[in-house]
């Protein structure tokens, strides 16, 4: 238990975080890499043909799950705007704002493929459907979080606590786009996997690379945002001492004080 | 090989959706990288000016 307290503690403080997110990049960065092939490979090549869709379904492979990271990605963003907001922890603000500029990467992924596999399904690239439409919004919202910060850039505890506040209110737009195909008649199909229940995809050799890639572009996600906070600690804590020491700047500050 | 990149009419589709995942992975991968070093840049020139 202390020791869990400690790791606690340490992943809570900057150049702790900076040091301990240092080893994991290479793993996480070369796992998505090794996956994001395979997947791709699999689904690509490998796997069979749908009896409906044909070989269109295939963008399904990119398509869902970029739409499970933008999802996965903004939940993850509330849990860290709610500590930073009620604990003002500094590494919650880095994972926080690191997290917008991937989130929206993969919201622009599942937009453009969606409409890509619009077209042939349903004859349009798009339409105002309610799942549509509220996977744009969170697009919107990833943007919004991001002018936010930007805007009050000259004091960024201010500007983290302000875009804290924006991304949990922006967390009702969550449930609304996973059940937003129940809840209103839309042409976007159900959900792809589900764990309870009949309907979703049963065949092993499809769910495969999906699960593979799901997976890849988590470790994708966690690469990225470890990275990204680092760079954030980096430019905010650009006074302190740790700073100094990773850049190579202390001794030349010590010379200059002599 | 014709055959193994054919998607029985829905190449476009296919491929386009597959083009625009790796390209916006690797557009965050390269603005990642820019991002460090305009932070490091940054801060290692408000040093020197400190310095001076």
């Amino acid at each position: 238990m202390n020791k869990l307290i400690r790791l606690y503690h340490q992943i809570g403080s900057p150049p702790s975080f900076y040091q301990i997110s240092g080893y994991f990049l290479k793993p996480l960065l070369s796992l998505a890499i090794v996956l994001f092939v395979y997947g791709l490979i699999d689904g690509l090549f490998f796997a069979p043909e749908d009896y409906q869709q044909k070989d269109a379904y295939r963008i399904m492979f990119v398509h869902v799950p970029s739409a499970w990271m933008s999802m996965f990605i903004y939940a993850l963003m509330g849990l860290a705007a709610l500590i930073t907001f009620v604990w003002r922890i500094k590494v919650a603000e880095a994972v926080m704002m690191a997290s917008a500029p991937i989130g929206a990467a993969f919201t622009v992924i599942t937009l453009i493929t969606g409409m890509l596999w619009g077209k042939p399904m349903w004859g349009t690239y798009w339409d105002w459907d309610a799942r549509m439409t509220s996977e744009l919004i969170l697009l919107f919202l990833y943007i919004g979080v991001m002018a936010m910060y930007s805007a009050f850039d000259d004091d960024p505890r201010k500007a983290a606590r302000l875009t804290a506040l924006v991304v949990i209110i922006g967390l009702v737009n969550l449930p609304v786009i996973h059940y937003s195909v129940y809840w209103w008649s839309s042409i976007h199909q159900g959900s792809s996997v589900k764990i309870i229940g009949t309907s979703g995809i049963k065949d092993w050799d499809m769910l495969r690379p999906l699960l593979v890639m799901a997976l890849a572009t988590k470790f994708y996600y966690g690469y990225s945002m470890l990275h990204r906070a680092r760079s954030y600690l980096l430019k905010t804590e650009y006074k302190k001492q740790w700073v100094h020491l990773i850049l190579g700047l202390h001794e030349t500050k010590e010379k200059t004080n002599e | 090989m014709n055959e193994l990149f054919n998607m029985n009419g829905y190449e476009f589709y296919v491929w386009g959706s597959v083009v625009c995942f790796v390209c916006v992975v690797l557009l965050d991968m390269v603005s990642l990288k820019t991002k460090k070093k305009q932070a490091e840049r940054k801060i290692k020139a408000m040093h020197k000016r400190a310095k001076r």
